[in-house]
């Protein structure tokens, strides 16, 4: 595990710092996405 | 479809095979093909994971799904991002660390080599079955919508793909794959602005959205908890996590797309592209379905959109009553038709707004229920005929509407489409019985030329199975799911083995392989079971069946064999 976690740190994302703050992201994408179609339903 | 249709549709398919035989001429080694000497970065992966994912019945059932159904398949989608993490987080790491050629080689090094096998031959029957589908699915409806021989349709697509896949191995896969999405969204987009434009000659596209919405197509999100319904928020984050998770942690035919990066950053890279992309791009594809769903409001539809059984119906004795049902129909069309100009007239008050919506939902129930009496009457007709027409709803469209160029671009989306999933297949299936199988089992001390010529033939061996199975097939109810039915039912199990793998370290390769047999017998009963209608449970939930059974049933056989080890 800690080998794992010291190879996180090497492979470093583009436009992030870390790859957790990359997973957050994705994951507020998602939620963004289901608000937006939940919005969009309700709208129309 | 004119000459102009044919050059276009040929000269794509021609120039991706041409590009993808020229730029991976020469393949020295077994590293080169199986994963592209490591050579992609994480754009190419990312589209190349996707156009893995899109094939042709994407294409072709979803908008058709969204016909009749609305955007609630959208919610099959959610948990995919979730998943994509996870595998970015979890998964590579620990295939770049182990430097695997295919996700079960993990499974030895893990466990035993009986587990390797089990993960490997799953991959393989599933795999294997799909191919086939893939490579069917559009070439039935296309060659029944031009009038094309479905054998010589069949045959062409996977000829094709053979030729670039056998020669140039994962990189010809991935860059052929850039130009096929590339033609994909060029269609897609294209497609929609025609649909907009014909929409636009009746009314605005709010006023188009206004009638969608009115006719429950827009519901993209529906939180009920019933475990019966196709398509809920739930099913979609649940199931569809589970099932995204065996997808690109699990099977060879994605593992390979992101293996070939040139780092695990780009790998991981390509799948954070998918998880952001994927979603909206499912969205946008209903979301044409819905609008030729509009646009057939002020445009007649035909009763039934599979025009080969309506020929025979209205050459049986039961063409009379056809023919009633058909006038029928075209007076509850004009009288859906009336009632959406009412709506999208904006200069009515709110009441007169609400009385012509409930105008249209009554004719399109009306309209909806004569469908479905025009299907009971030609299976009267004949009662092998198959009456789910919703995949040939968005190509009939295509070619009736279409001006002429982009219907030739069109059916070369759902070629390339087809080209692009069944190549990645192919290569899968060709590497995981050229690593798993034949350098594991049958000949270890091969020279790299030797395994490199293997892979080849087996890419050769697997491509003429795909076309034999493509050919023998029947008419499938509904083909996108018939693939991820399928998926489902394998899926859950292989997924149950590499969590297990991951996070219990306890347990040993005899208790993981004992507890996924019996999970995978489990799920092939209760799908049985549900297909004979003893009860109703969405195939989605397979997935978590045989993930669940594997892990839970592995932990208690691991405490069984354990402290029967520990008391002899």
């Amino acid at each position: 595990m800690t080998e794992l976690i010291s190879e996180r740190n090497i492979d470093k994302p583009p436009f992030f710092k870390k790859w957790r703050y990359l997973y957050i992201f994705v994951a507020g994408w998602l939620v963004v996405l289901i608000l937006l179609f939940y919005f969009f339903s309700s709208a129309y | 479809m004119n000459n102009l249709d044919l050059i276009v549709l040929f000269g794509t398919l021609l120039f991706i095979v041409a590009y993808g035989v020229y730029k991976t001429r020469g393949q020295k080694d077994i590293e080169g093909y199986l994963l592209g000497g490591h050579s992609m970065k994480w754009g190419t992966i990312g589209l190349s994971v996707m156009a893995t994912q899109a094939s042709a019945i994407t294409f072709i059932s979803t908008p058709g799904q969204a016909y009749e159904s609305g955007m609630g398949f959208v919610q099959n989608y959610f948990g995919l991002p979730i998943a994509l993490i996870v595998v970015s987080a979890v998964f590579i790491p620990i295939f770049y660390r182990l430097k695997v050629y295919t996700a079960y080689e993990f499974l030895e090094k893990r466990f035993d080599l009986k587990t390797r096998y089990l993960g490997a031959t799953l991959f393989l029957i599933q795999r294997g079955l799909a191919a086939g589908i893939t490579i069917y699915a559009p070439a039935i409806i296309i060659s029944s919508i031009l009038h094309w021989n479905l054998t010589v349709t069949i045959l062409g697509t996977g000829i094709l793909v053979i030729i670039y896949t056998v020669s140039g191995g994962t990189k010809a896969v991935s860059i052929t794959q850039k130009q096929q999405m590339g033609v994909i969204m060029a269609g897609m987009f294209a497609a929609f602005f025609v649909i907009i434009g014909y929409i636009g000659d009746h009314t605005t596209f709010g006023g188009a959205l206004e009638i969608a919405g009115n006719l429950g197509k827009l519901e993209a999100v529906n939180f009920s908890t019933d475990a019966g319904e196709r398509y809920t928020i739930w099913s979609g984050l649940t199931g569809g996590f589970f099932l995204a998770l065996s997808y690109f942690g699990t099977d060879q035919s994605q593992v390979q797309r992101y293996l070939g990066g040139t780092s695990a950053a780009e790998s991981r890279m390509g799948l954070m592209f998918n998880a952001i992309l994927k979603i909206p791009m499912q969205f946008f594809i209903l979301f044409v379905g819905v609008m030729v769903y509009v646009f057939f409001i002020f445009y007649n539809p035909p009763i039934h959109f599979k025009e080969a059984s309506v020929d025979i119906v209205e050459n049986s004795a039961y063409a009379d009553e056809f023919e009633l049902i058909n006038h029928d129909y075209a007076h509850a069309l004009e009288e859906r038709r009336t009632a959406a100009k009412g709506l999208t007239n904006y200069a009515i008050s709110d009441h007169e707004r609400t009385a012509f919506a409930e105008q249209m939902q009554v004719a399109d129930a009306k309209s909806v229920a004569l469908r479905q009496k025009a299907k009971e009457v030609i299976l009267k007709a004949d009662s092998t005929l198959e009456t789910k027409d919703s995949d040939y709803v968005f190509l009939t469209f295509i070619t009736t509407y279409l001006p002429h160029g982009l219907i030739g671009l069109l059916i070369a989306v759902i070629f390339s489409a087809a080209m692009s999933s069944t190549s990645s297949e192919l290569n899968a299936l060709a590497s995981t019985t050229s690593v798993d199988f034949y350098k594991r089992a049958i000949k270890k001390d091969g020279s790299d030329h030797h395994y490199l010529n293997t892979s080849k033939l087996l890419t050769l061996a697997w491509g003429v199975l795909a076309i034999l199975f493509a050919i023998l097939a029947k008419n499938s109810e509904n083909l996108i799911e018939a693939v991820n039915i399928i998926g489902s039912i394998f899926y859950g199990t292989v997924l149950g083995i590499f969590l297990v793998a991951f996070f219990f370290k306890k347990v040993r390769g005899t208790s993981v392989f004992i507890a996924a047999l019996i999970a995978q017998a489990s799920v092939i009963i209760v799908h049985f079971m549900t297909e004979a209608g003893m009860f109703n449970l969405s195939y989605l939930w397979y997935n978590l069946i045989g993930c669940g059974g594997t892990i839970v049933l592995s932990l208690i056989l691991q405490g069984f064999i354990g402290n029967k080890k520990s008391v002899s």
